[in-house]
């Protein structure tokens, strides 16, 4: 393996790839596949996932349509790859914004303490207090329903969770010797919190967010399916289950292949979120 | 009587609640007489095909798709409440499957002139407590439902009548206010004879009195209603039941299931997506009919832009495929949605100008005309609480992609859909309107300047008076002519488009026999009974 040959980044990816334990493995492969499906999606979908073909109401799976037909006779092959991408992107889009947010919000409240941590972590309590899904209901009926609401209530639900992790690993790592030692040299705070503390304090950040993005499939696929999230005829896996429903004794297949998918991508988020806390935070500090 | 209906009772029954019996009560009518006039349409549809010897006695168990919220007819203001307390009171006069009026406790009637209706009353009828019918209980009842202590939700039926006369205990005359053609059908639909004594004695909404061929014997909140035959009921023959058990199973599979199991043996509303199954099995007996239901239709803001451009609207009527419509979102049931009434009413006339669509150039055409030439975006309200109506949205939006209409879908809880479709706070959305058994009953209160329904916020001087025309004569084949000029008004200028008409239907072992649809949506279960 030379540096010449194949590109540095590469490298390191695949040793991160190899450093995970072996479930998780399973679980980022799922993921990369979901991701590749998603991303060609216009080129893997036989069909226009919204076309409505009044020739195949609930027609059931064959060899050019292997999920069989919606109430509407739309492809339900195309319209799960489809949804696969609204949910994905939404879970991505979720996680990121939360993570983003709580990265500096919890690294400041644990390194700093005092009335900064109490100006930081009391409202996110506040939060905290809240049931996930009544608080995503909440911002939906003020903001009003879509797709990219759905994210925001999503990151808003996790911001909170996040924060905490992010805030405890900080605190451990901020009394740490050689977070001491950089203090000692007169870096600024800035400068300290950006080489000793945040990169020690990141592991278990990383692994909440790998767990909640599994759960975030789940409260997409809560929202939608209660009409709040991703709005028709836009295919998520949600939406997809709660047309499904009324038809579930007649034309099963709606209903199952959205579920399978949602069953698949919460799995393998279970799997990554799993292999990495193995490895990034043996003392248990996300719960 | 209640106007809360539809092939899924549950699911319209929270709209009842949240207001729209305001919007449904008034002026729901027909031209009385007229209607018989016009001779039978088509009950044959309705099922009547009662050809095995039927035999009295037994017990019907049937399945309503919702509790009564009271037995008290002035007060109770859900379908499923009309449903049992019909089988408990008589009223002076019914509507035939074929919408033609027929005696009850009025054996006779005629108009002496506009104003003044000489009733003919039933000599051999008692209450359920004892008590002799008698003229005075038809004043009573009626002063009662007009009495604003009462609270009466179905007193606008009845404010044309000025005085009511005993002349004796078996004739009775109504002196009404004006001339008023729906009069008899608004007695059929909600004149439920009741007793001075019941009702002062005991809580009319849990204990009922009437004459009808039914008494009251138990209701056990969430679970059943039992009726038990009346022996000294008025009409001879009749009831066949010796019981009828109302069950209320909310849950539109758990209908089907009990009956299948044979638990129950008549159930209402059969969820449309198994339409097609259930109605062919043999098992079973099927009746739908088009004499009742509810019309749907894509609704539009004309107060806002882009549809307060004509062309817009006549693009989209051109852009869309009913019977598409029909096929996938209704499962094939019910009929094309063309009028305000279904095909099996004596008010429809069948004229049709979408007949030939959908029509894409021109429909193409229309926006260019309206300044869209190169297409728009639009915002549809949705409701999810009725999967069809939303899959009808869905079904225009795909039609619109065609002719560069983007159509983007927003749904919302059934409560702020009400208030924002009543507020006008929409651009485009899919509304119904309960049971229209007289055209007046949908163009006064939905197109109409200023109806209480009138959420597309439409004005039209000429078609207004068009609409009080009609609303006033007696004559029913002026008053055909003038709502087939009102209804080519309304199709030219679009504020709203008839997307479907949706029938009711009932499902029931094979063997109960003579249970039809009804224009009331009544179930007369006198005339039902088991073959065997």
């Amino acid at each position: 393996m030379t540096a010449k040959s194949i590109p540095a980044g590469v490298t390191a990816v695949v040793r991160a790839f190899f450093w995970l334990p072996r479930s998780a493995r399973a679980g980022v492969l799922i993921l990369v596949v979901l991701v590749i499906v998603t991303l060609l999606a216009p080129l893997i979908a036989p069909h226009d996932p919204n076309a409505i073909d009044p020739t195949r109401v609930l027609a059931g799976p064959d060899l050019g349509h292997p999920f069989g037909a919606d109430a509407l006779g739309r492809d339900v092959f195309s319209r799960t790859v489809y949804a696969l991408r609204t949910s994905l992107a939404i879970v991505f889009a979720s996680v990121a914004v939360a993570s983003l947010a709580a990265l500096p919000l919890g690294t400041a409240a644990g390194y700093f303490g005092g009335w900064v941590d109490q100006v930081i972590s009391r409202p996110l309590d506040m939060l905290l207090v809240l049931p996930a899904l009544l608080l995503a209901i909440t911002l939906i009926a003020i903001v009003g329903p879509g797709s990219i609401v759905a994210a925001l209530a999503i990151a808003l639900i996790y911001l909170p969770i996040l924060a905490r992790v992010q805030r405890a690993a900080s605190l451990v790592v901020a009394h740490a010797g050689f977070v001491e030692g950089g203090r000692a040299r007169g870096w600024s705070s800035f400068a300290v919190l950006r080489r000793h503390v945040v990169p020690n304090a990141l592991g278990p950040l990383l692994v909440q967010a790998a767990i909640l993005a599994g759960f975030a499939v789940q409260i997409e696929a809560s929202l939608s399916f209660l009409g709040l999230g991703t709005q028709p005829p836009t295919p998520s896996l949600g939406l997809m289950l709660s047309e499904g429903r009324d038809v579930l004794t007649q034309a099963p297949w709606v209903e199952i292949f959205p579920g399978l998918a949602i069953a698949v991508i919460v799995l393998a988020f279970n799997l990554l979120g799993d292999g990495l806390r193995h490895r990034l935070d043996p003392q248990g500090m996300v719960s | 009587m209640t106007f809360n209906s539809g092939p899924d009772f549950s699911r319209r029954s929270f709209l009842q609640r949240a207001g729209l019996l305001g919007f449904s009560v008034v002026g729901v009518g027909a031209a009385g007489s007229l209607l018989s006039a016009c001779g039978p349409t088509n009950s044959t549809a309705a099922g009547g095909g009662a050809a095995a010897a039927l035999k009295p006695g037994g017990v019907l168990k049937a399945a309503l798709t919702g509790e009564p919220d009271s037995l008290d007819p002035a007060v109770s203001s859900v379908y499923t409440g009309a449903q049992v307390y019909d089988g408990i009171f008589s009223k002076l006069v019914d509507l035939g499957p074929d919408g033609s009026v027929v005696p009850r406790l009025a054996t006779k009637w005629t108009a002496q002139d506009d104003k003044t209706w000489v009733f003919d009353l039933a000599d051999n009828a008692y209450f359920h407590n004892g008590e002799k019918f008698s003229a005075a209980d038809v004043k009573y009842t009626f002063e009662r439902i007009l009495d604003p202590k009462t609270a009466s939700a179905y007193a606008p039926l009845y404010t044309p009548i000025d005085s009511i006369e005993v002349v004796s205990p078996t004739q009775v005359i109504f002196h009404l206010k004006s001339s008023f053609g729906p009069f008899l059908t608004n007695l059929a639909n909600n004149g439920e004879i009741v007793n001075q004594k019941a009702i002062e004695s005991k809580d009319p909404a849990r204990n009922p009195v009437g004459t009808g061929p039914f008494q009251f014997v138990e209701w056990v909140q969430g679970d059943h209603i039992t009726l038990k035959k009346w022996d000294k009921y008025f009409r001879s023959g009749r009831p066949y039941f010796d019981e009828v058990d109302f069950r209320f199973l909310l849950v539109d599979q758990s209908r089907v299931d009990a009956l299948s199991a044979g638990e129950i043996n008549w159930a209402d509303a059969v969820p449309l997506q198994q339409l097609p199954t259930l109605s062919k099995d043999p098992r079973f007996t099927y009746k739908t009919s088009p004499v009742a239901g509810i019309p749907d239709f894509l609704a539009m803001n004309v107060a806002k832009a882009p549809f307060n451009k004509k062309e817009v609207r006549q693009a989209i009527a051109w852009a869309i495929d009913r019977k598409v419509i029909k096929d996938i979102a209704y499962f094939g049931s019910g009929e094309v949605g063309v009028q305000e009434v279904p095909s099996g009413s004596p008010w429809y006339d069948g004229v049709d100008p979408f007949a030939a669509g959908p029509n894409l150039d021109k429909a193409k055409q229309l926006l260019a005309a309206a300044g869209y030439p190169n297409g728009l975006t639009i915002h549809y309200l949705g409701l999810p609480q009725y999967p069809e109506l939303l899959k009808t949205g869905e079904i225009v939006a795909e039609a619109l992609k065609k002719i560069g209409i983007t159509m983007q879908i927003e749904q919302v809880d059934v409560s702020v859909w009400f208030d924002r479709y009543s507020k006008g706070d929409y651009e485009i959305t899919s509304a119904y309107q309960e049971r229209t058994i007289d055209p007046d009953n949908f163009y006064s209160l939905v197109a109409r300047t200023g109806g209480s329904i009138n959420s597309m916020k439409y004005s039209n001087p000429a078609l207004d008076k068009l609409i009080d025309q009609a609303a006033s004569s007696t004559d029913m084949a002026e008053r055909k002519k003038l709502y087939t000029q009102i209804r080519a008004i309304v199709q030219d200028d679009c504020p709203l488009i008839f997307t479907h008409y949706e029938t009711l239907n009932y499902l029931m072992q094979k063997n109960v026999s003579g249970s039809v649809v009804n224009p009331t949506l009544e179930l007369n279960l006198e005339d039902v009974a088991f073959t065997g």
